[in-house]
C-alpha cells in the first residue's frame, strides 16, 4: 500500500479523534494524548507502506498507539488475580442514569484512574466497541485475559464513578447555578 | 453454562447490538431468559456500558490537533511529498530541548553570514570567497538542491546505519560519517549523483526538534582541489547560500556540506565539532 497525501488526509480525518480519546484514556491528560496521537500517525506514515491490507489500518493504528504508550511508560505492573465471583460481588452500585448526568470529561477521568492493564482493553471496548478478539489482537494478549480484564476493569470503573458521583453530590453549588439546573 | 460464565461472556460484548450469531453469546442469552437475576444484571450492565460509551465518545479532541498532525506529516513525509527546498516550512511542535540546542548553537550563529555579503573575517571570508571558486562543493550542492533535486532517492531508508551500510557497498565504498545528533536522526534516504566526474552522495535527515530536512552532501576529498584535498580536518564553516543555511567540514577522507532551511542555530547544533 503506497501512502499518498490523500491517504494520509483520509486516515487522519477518520481516526484522529478516536485515537486521541484512546490516548487520553491511557495518559489521562490532553498534551501527552495529543503527542501520542501525532506520534502514531508519524509511525503510520513511516511504516504504512508495509501494511498490505488497507482494512487493517485501524487495528494497526490502535496497536501502535498502545505500544508507543507502553514504550514511554516502561514499568512492570503486577496485578492480582481475582475470581469472577469475587469480582461480581465487589460490583459497586452505580445508576446509569446518574452517569448520564456526568460530563464526558469526568467519565474519562474515572476511566483514566483504572489500573493501566485493565484500562487499555476497557478503553477500546467503550470507545471503539472493539470485540474481545479485536482487543486481544490490538493489545497482543490472549482472549481469556481480555475478558477477565474487561470484567475487572468495569468493576474498577464503577468504583471510580461511584466515588465521583458521591463527590459531585457533596459539592456546594452556588444558589443561582443550582436553580438553573 | 452457569450464571457466572454467562456474565463473563455477555460482559465482554461491547456496547451496541449483541453478537447473537456467536454461539456462546446465544447460549448466555438463552440462560438469561430463564434466569431473572442474570436478565436483570444484563439489562443494567448494557445500560451502564451504553451510557459510559456515549459519554466517552462525546469528548472532542483539541481543535488544532488534526491540523497539527497534517502539518507535522512533513516531518516524515514520503519521498514524493517531501518538502521542496525554497519554502520555509511550518514549524512543528516546539521541543524544550531545542531551546538548549539553541544555546549551544549560538557559536554557529556568530559565524553565519550571507555568503556573498563581502564579509572578510576568518571563516566567513573563506565561505564568501568560495562562492567564486569553480568546483566549490557548497555552492554546487546548493544549486543541485535548488534546481535539480527531484527527491528520487536511490535508496529510500529511514535508518542512517542502513544508509551507511548501503553506501559502503557502492562502487566507491563510500564511508559516510556524520555528527552523532545527525547519525541518530531519521532519514528520508540517499541519492548518488555525479559532481565533476566524481560520485557525490546526498543523505536527507529529519531534524528531531523541528522536523526540517538537513541535507548532507559528501564527496571523497580526492574530488577536491589540491589545497582542500590535503588540508587538515576542520570544524564546520558556516555560510548562507541563497535560501540555504550551510555548514562545510572535512572528516576522514571525505568532505561534507550540510544544507537546510532550518534555523542557523539548529543546524549549528547538529554539526558542531565535538559531535563529529
Amino acid at each position: 500500500m503506497d501512502v499518498t497525501e490523500q491517504d494520509m488526509d483520509a486516515v487522519v480525518a477518520e481516526f484522529y479523534a478516536p485515537l486521541y480519546r484512546f490516548a487520553l484514556s491511557l495518559t489521562g491528560s490532553v498534551a501527552p494524548a495529543s503527542d501520542l496521537t501525532q506520534e502514531t500517525f508519524y509511525r503510520w506514515l513511516q511504516h504504512g507502506t508495509e501494511l498490505r491490507d488497507p482494512t487493517k489500518v485501524k487495528a494497526w493504528l490502535f496497536t501502535t498507539l498502545y505500544r508507543e504508550f507502553l514504550r514511554g511508560n516502561r514499568r512492570t505492573i503486577r496485578f492480582p488475580h481475582h475470581d469472577l465471583e469475587e469480582v461480581e460481588s465487589e460490583l459497586p452500585v452505580v445508576d446509569p442514569a446518574d452517569v448520564g448526568h456526568l460530563d464526558g470529561r469526568l467519565v474519562m477521568q474515572a476511566l483514566a484512574q483504572v489500573e493501566e492493564n485493565y484500562r487499555a482493553p476497557l478503553s477500546l471496548f467503550y470507545l471503539e466497541s472493539f470485540s474481545y478478539s479485536e482487543i486481544a489482537e490490538a493489545l497482543g494478549i490472549p482472549i481469556g485475559t481480555v475478558m477477565s480484564r474487561l470484567s475487572r476493569g468495569r468493576v474498577e470503573l464503577r468504583r471510580h464513578l461511584a466515588a465521583l458521583l458521591s463527590e459531585e453530590d457533596r459539592k456546594v453549588i452556588p444558589f443561582f447555578q443550582a436553580k438553573a439546573r | 453454562m452457569n450464571r457466572t460464565q454467562a456474565q463473563f461472556i455477555l460482559g465482554a460484548c461491547p456496547p451496541g447490538p449483541l453478537p447473537t450469531h456467536d454461539p456462546q453469546v446465544a447460549e448466555a442469552l438463552g440462560l438469561a431468559e430463564t434466569d431473572g437475576v442474570l436478565a436483570s444484571w444484563l439489562a443494567e450492565t448494557r445500560s451502564f456500558d451504553a451510557v459510559v460509551a456515549q459519554k466517552l465518545r462525546s469528548i472532542e479532541p483539541p481543535a488544532d490537533l488534526k491540523d497539527a498532525i497534517l502539518a507535522g506529516r512533513r516531518r516524515l513525509a514520503p519521498v514524493h511529498a517531501m518538502p521542496g527546498p525554497p519554502q520555509k516550512q511550518k514549524r512543528g511542535r516546539p521541543f524544550l530541548w531545542a531551546l538548549a540546542a539553541m544555546g549551544v548553537g549560538m557559536l554557529g550563529v556568530a559565524v553565519f553570514r550571507e555568503a556573498d555579503d563581502g564579509e572578510a573575517d576568518g571563516q566567513v571570508a573563506e565561505a564568501s570567497a568560495a562562492q567564486d571558486v569553480p568546483g566549490d562543493l557548497r555552492k554546487a550542492a546548493a544549486k543541485f538542491l535548488s534546481e535539480q533535486w527531484k527527491h528520487d532517492f536511490d535508496y529510500p531508508e529511514s535508518s542512517f546505519p542502513k544508509i551507511q551500510q548501503w553506501a559502503a557497498e557502492q562502487p566507491d565504498h563510500a564511508r559516510i560519517e556524520v555528527p552523532a545528533d545527525l547519525a541518530t536522526s531519521q532519514t528520508y534516504g540517499c541519492k548518488v549523483f555525479e559532481w565533476q566526474g566524481h560520485r557525490a552522495m546526498l543523505v536527507c535527515f529529519i531534524a528531531k526538534d523541528d522536523g526540517q530536512v538537513i541535507h548532507i552532501v559528501s564527496v571523497d576529498r580526492s574530488a577536491l582541489p589540491d589545497a582542500e584535498r590535503t588540508a587538515p580536518e576542520q570544524a564546520p564553516i558556516f555560510a548562507q547560500v541563497g535560501p540555504w543555511n550551510t555548514a562545510a567540514w572535512s572528516h576522514g577522507t571525505r568532505r561534507y556540506v550540510a544544507l537546510s532551511t532550518t534555523a542557523p542555530e539548529t543546524l549549528a547544533g547538529y554539526v558542531r565539532p565535538q559531535r563529529l
